[in-house]
């Protein structure tokens, strides 16, 4: 293998492992932090993506179509979390089949709202040619993201004021109250990140692909099985997560296709699931938070 | 008003199960009063209703304000101070980090707060020789002691504690004992502490109720009461 297909190779397990921690991200946050497995995490992306589509066909240019995606996501996981989500906290299969539910509801909406489709955001920056190769300037950037986001969600944790209510909120609910922590605040700003988060990944992947009712589809089955694999920690457990499931993809696609990729990455997912049960985070850190 | 805490036919539970019947308390200024009863009496139960922690129904008097009805994180802001069975800490977070979750939560008391926070600090200095340390690490005793300065370090008007030496060797009980006498005598710290230990009750406090099956059914001044009336009143 010469040093240029090195680097294509390199670039596209880049590419891979950041759409697995941006799509898990969010989900990532609100399992870690609250318990709760958030069934409609595809559609808060798909609304993510929707926000960044519609702003953008109005006019805006794409960091500020972006940032209405993101804002549209969070405002609607603010609504969800005030009128439902927090009747059911402690409540694990009631929620997931609640936010299930809402999912549901948000697709067939957006579908009744604004049709089958949205008019397709072209991808910005271009791209750079490297040997034989062509290179995304907008995946670069993809790349970046998914790496810098488990860094911030990291730095919020561990250097706020929010971090450290929300960590004390998660390992003894109880007693946080009971110290002057307004739990209900914490778990509503945490929903909101988790929903902020699923919109920043649909808003980064709106110029890469179709905007359609169903496209969280695309994000939740990565999104869960990274989750799975690594916990609700995003620096001990979704990094490595989406770092080991990416390699596999990238090499099974590299060798046999896109199908055998897809394949083994539902593979490594089983033995990974069989040696750590209790997911990467907890092996790596003992901890599912910082 | 010269008390901190009145309670008044306070009764709480659990799952709709009442387990205290009409309970009626105070606690002075500048007072240590103790709850004393045998296992499953109520005890607990009596201060988890008074942080919020249960639902309830009666009066809860706190600095001379109604406080039955306010949720619990409201209750520790006007200054209730918390240290559940158990120690309660956050076991995965530093010692640092677990101080400073009561620390912000006191903050608007903090300005005025200062020399207490190094009164605190002097009583406790293993909070600052030991801030980095994982606090699920350290011994029983020491994690107590992390619990109380935690609850402390916001300067509440009344430390609540729920038997504080369970667990702990004899030299830790005596140094946590000796701290909060301190406190009261030194900066007026009112406290309300559920103890099974006679000779913690005999050393601290200056008044105490007896509670059996979720009623007061005794209350005595601790310093013309003998150790075996204690012991007694613990066998009720």
């Amino acid at each position: 293998m010469t040093q240029v297909e090195l680097i294509a190779l390199a670039y596209q397990f880049g590419l891979a492992v950041a759409f697995l921690i941006l799509s898990a991200a969010g989900l990532a946050v609100i399992f870690g932090m609250m318990g709760i497995v958030n069934m409609a995490h595809g559609e808060l992306i798909m609304i993510g993506a929707y926000g960044t589509s519609i702003a953008n066909r109005h006019g805006l240019p794409l960091v500020l179509a972006a940032l209405c995606g993101v804002l549209a996501s969070t405002a609607t996981g603010v609504l969800l979390e005030r009128t439902v989500i927090r009747r059911f906290y402690d409540r694990p299969s009631e929620s997931l089949v609640m936010t299930w539910a809402i999912g549901l509801f948000i697709s067939q909406a957006a579908l009744i709202v604004f049709g089958p489709s949205l008019p397709s955001i072209s991808s910005p920056l271009g791209s750079v040619a490297f040997g034989g190769f062509s290179l995304s300037i907008y995946g670069l950037l993809l790349i970046a993201f998914g790496l810098a986001v488990p860094v911030a969600i990291y730095l919020l944790l561990s250097t706020t004021t929010f971090g450290l209510h929300a960590r004390a909120t998660m390992q003894n609910v109880e007693v946080a109250r009971a110290i002057g922590i307004n739990s209900g605040s914490v778990y509503s700003a945490t929903f909101a990140l988790g929903a902020g988060l699923a919109g920043l990944a649909g808003a980064l992947y709106a110029p890469t692909m179709s905007a359609v009712p169903n496209m969280g589809g695309s994000f939740i089955v990565q999104a869960f099985v990274t989750v799975v694999t690594g916990g609700g920690n995003l620096v001990y457990g979704t990094l490595p997560a989406a770092a080991g499931l990416g390699l596999v993809q990238t090499a099974l696609t590299a060798v046999f296709g896109n199908l055998v990729g897809v394949l083994g990455l539902l593979a490594a997912v089983i033995v990974s699931a069989k040696l750590f049960p209790n997911g990467l985070a907890h092996r790596l850190s003992g901890k599912r938070f910082s | 008003m010269d008390d901190v805490l009145r309670l008044r036919k306070l009764h709480a539970g659990y799952g709709g199960g009442a387990v205290l019947q009409g309970v009626d308390l105070r606690v002075g200024r500048a007072e240590i009063v103790a709850v004393l009863g045998r296992n499953g009496m109520g005890k607990t139960t009596l201060l988890k209703a008074v942080m919020g922690l249960l639902p309830c129904t009666g009066e809860i008097l706190f600095l001379g304000q109604e406080i039955a009805k306010l949720p619990s994180h409201v209750r520790a802001r006007r200054g209730l101070g918390y240290v559940p069975q158990g120690r309660g800490l956050f076991p995965s977070m530093t010692v640092a980090d677990n101080i400073a979750a009561g620390l912000s939560i006191g903050a608007i008391r903090r300005s005025r707060g200062d020399t207490f926070k190094g009164a605190i600090e002097d009583l406790f200095p293993i909070i600052t020789k030991r801030k980095s340390q994982i606090a699920g690490t350290m011994s029983g005793g020491e994690q107590q002691q992390v619990a109380i300065a935690r609850a402390l370090i916001g300067k509440p008007s009344l430390l609540v504690l729920d038997e504080p030496s369970e667990g702990i060797q004899p030299s830790i009980v005596q140094r946590i004992s000796e701290a909060i006498r301190q406190l009261n005598e030194d900066h007026g710290q009112a406290v309300l502490i559920v103890e099974q230990n006679i000779e913690v009750i005999a050393a601290l406090a200056q008044r105490c109720y007896v509670v059996e099956n979720g009623r007061v059914v005794d209350e005595m001044r601790v310093d013309r009461t003998s150790v075996k009336s204690l012991q007694e009143a613990l066998s009720v």
